[in-house]
């Protein structure tokens, strides 16, 4: 387990799933989403700095790739979803207008 | 190359590693490997990929062959005949080969696989079209795993992208510093203020590198962290539209007019053209190096006669515009790249073996330095004695063209120097040239006074 900023949010055993955004519709996506937006609001307000050449980047990138992959899988879904709510309504509105020439 | 005909680019893979056998290059498969090779060849993916010219196809040869006792199998990769690297390479040149790294990684995923690393260094050019070359970069993809190879794509690819996109073409050199990649700290630094508003480039280099920095010094427990599939693909699939999105036109018009410049009239171009062309049937060719290529124009009579060309260019508007023809054209035979002659390609990475310099990678069968000479020895104060130890030390046929000091061109030169090229004759130019080659034929060409020459180096 680790903390991912501070300070940290108080978690009980098992809501440690921040950076768990995968995408999947679960029920603590409420608090993932919460706090990637946190994430990425401190590192936005982050000073600029050198980085120096001898520290290990790979656990930064692998943060930050579970954050993006998280966020890109929930927007592939919602098109998915939203893509299904356009489908409904089109094909509820075409029958609508067939059923208008219908009567005309 | 080590003594043992290991090669020094492949040193780092505990999976296996190229070597020389009798001429041939080959690789061996360790032991520790076998499952992903299985797999790999089993699943038909290896069969996908290589019909759709994305990966370098292989034959399995005797395992008699393998360098150490750890060995699985040991390979025969079709040939590549020229190898390239991605600071030479055109802004389409490394999108394409961003664009193929994801696009085999999608289809890896579809085999239950994933690229264990995205290097650009795994990309060659070959028959026109980028290919991975490298069949060992296959892994099983273990539900809830992240892409091990996220940074490196970032570094090698979509950085470098980015900075030529949004900041200036020429910092693709910076490949050229930085063997893994332009670091991302230095991308966010040098790209624009504006590129934080694009959400791709702020996540992947910005909110990235800002990442990198939070992190360097904490300890997070990657095993118990897990991306689905669905994100793993949806990662995929972001950093493929944030390449798709980064574009770059040329904009100038320094060389690709000098065509059509009064150098030559259409009817003497196409004189010019022909004695090339009859020069090369002379010699046959397999691979001709065409330095100061310009856009391709005789990079391409040496390519029509089935030769491959490697068009170089110094300026990286013609290079981006001789890719884009030969796309166009759907050119199997030219690989147009970025070299500034003065100071080419060196060795690079540990012990200078990694990369290799532009004179490893010759001798050409043939080299063209067409109207190149006296930009040489006027712009960059060359002696005739040093331009000809370069080009007998990079081909074993030489096709090159003199023009004299009464030229316009020579004398466009000129005008903001003082001529201190007492020695810019062509019974000077014809005595260094001497030294190291044999004047085969020569001819005046139309409407100049410009010389063409064919010669072939003494003892080649």
């Amino acid at each position: 387990m680790f903390t991912l900023l501070t300070p940290a949010p108080v978690r009980k055993k098992g809501q440690n799933a921040v950076l768990t955004l995968d995408g999947e519709f679960k029920m603590r996506r409420s608090v993932c989403l919460t706090n990637a937006m946190i994430f990425v609001t401190i590192l936005l307000l982050a000073s600029t700095g050198t980085a120096y050449a001898y520290v290990d980047p790979g656990t930064g990138s692998y943060v930050i790739q579970l954050l993006i992959a998280g966020l890109a899988g929930i927007a592939f879904a919602i098109k998915i979803y939203w893509g299904r709510i356009k489908g409904l309504f089109s094909r509820s509105s075409s029958e609508g207008a067939g059923s208008e020439g219908d009567d005309q | 190359m080590t003594s043992s005909g290991v090669l020094s680019s492949s040193f780092r893979d505990p999976s296996g590693f190229l070597f020389q056998e009798a001429g041939s290059l080959l690789r061996q498969v360790n032991e520790s490997y076998r499952e992903n090779y299985d797999h790999l060849m089993t699943s038909g993916l290896h069969e996908t990929l290589t019909d759709k010219g994305l990966l370098i196809p292989h034959q399995e040869a005797s395992t008699d062959l393998a360098r150490t006792e750890d060995a699985y199998r040991v390979l025969k990769p079709q040939p590549v005949p020229f190898i390239s690297y991605p600071y030479e390479w055109c802004f389409s040149q490394l999108k394409d080969a961003a664009l193929l790294t994801l696009d085999v990684q999608k289809k890896a995923l579809d085999f239950g696989m994933t690229l264990k690393d995205a290097s650009a260094y795994n990309v060659q050019f070959v028959r026109g079209k980028p290919v991975l070359i490298d069949t060992l970069s296959f892994d099983l993809y273990r539900e809830g795993q992240l892409w091990p190879a996220y940074r490196q794509f970032c570094q090698h690819f979509l950085a470098p992208l980015a900075l030529m996109s949004y900041k200036d073409v020429r910092l693709n050199q910076l490949l050229r510093t930085y063997i893994d990649g332009v670091p991302l700290d230095l991308a966010g630094a040098l790209l624009p203020f504006g590129t934080r508003l694009i959400f791709s480039l702020l996540s992947h280099i910005h909110l990235h590198a800002r990442s990198q920095k939070h992190f360097a010094e904490r300890t997070v427990d990657t095993d118990q962290r897990s991306m689905s599939l669905r994100s793993f693909q949806a990662l995929i699939d972001n950093l493929e539209s944030a390449v798709r999105k980064l574009k770059w036109r040329p904009q100038g018009e320094l060389w690709r007019d000098y065509y059509e410049e009064s150098s030559y009239t259409s009817d003497a171009l196409e004189a010019k053209k022909r004695l090339v062309g009859q020069y090369l049937d002379r010699v046959r060719p397999n691979i001709v190096w065409d330095l100061g290529a310009n856009v391709g124009l005789f990079s391409r009579v040496a390519s029509d006669s089935g030769a491959l060309a490697i068009s170089f260019d110094v300026d990286p508007e013609c290079v981006e515009l001789n890719y884009l023809e030969s796309l166009r054209r759907d050119e199997e035979h030219i690989l147009p790249l970025l070299l500034d002659l003065t100071n080419p390609s060196p060795g690079m990475g540990w012990q200078h073996e990694e990369r290799m310099s532009l004179m490893e990678r010759g001798p050409a069968d043939a080299v063209l330095a067409l109207a190149l000479i006296h930009h040489l020895a006027i712009s960059n104060n060359l002696p005739f004695g040093k331009i000809a130890d370069f080009l007998a030390r990079v081909g074993n046929s030489l096709i090159v063209e003199f023009v004299p000091k009464g030229d316009q061109q020579v004398q466009r030169l000129l005008a903001s120097r003082e001529d201190i090229f007492t020695e810019y004759t062509q019974q000077e130019f014809e005595a260094a040239l001497g030294q190291h080659f044999e004047i085969v034929d020569s001819s005046g060409l139309p409407d100049s006074n410009r010389t063409l020459y064919l010669m072939t180096r003494r003892g080649a």
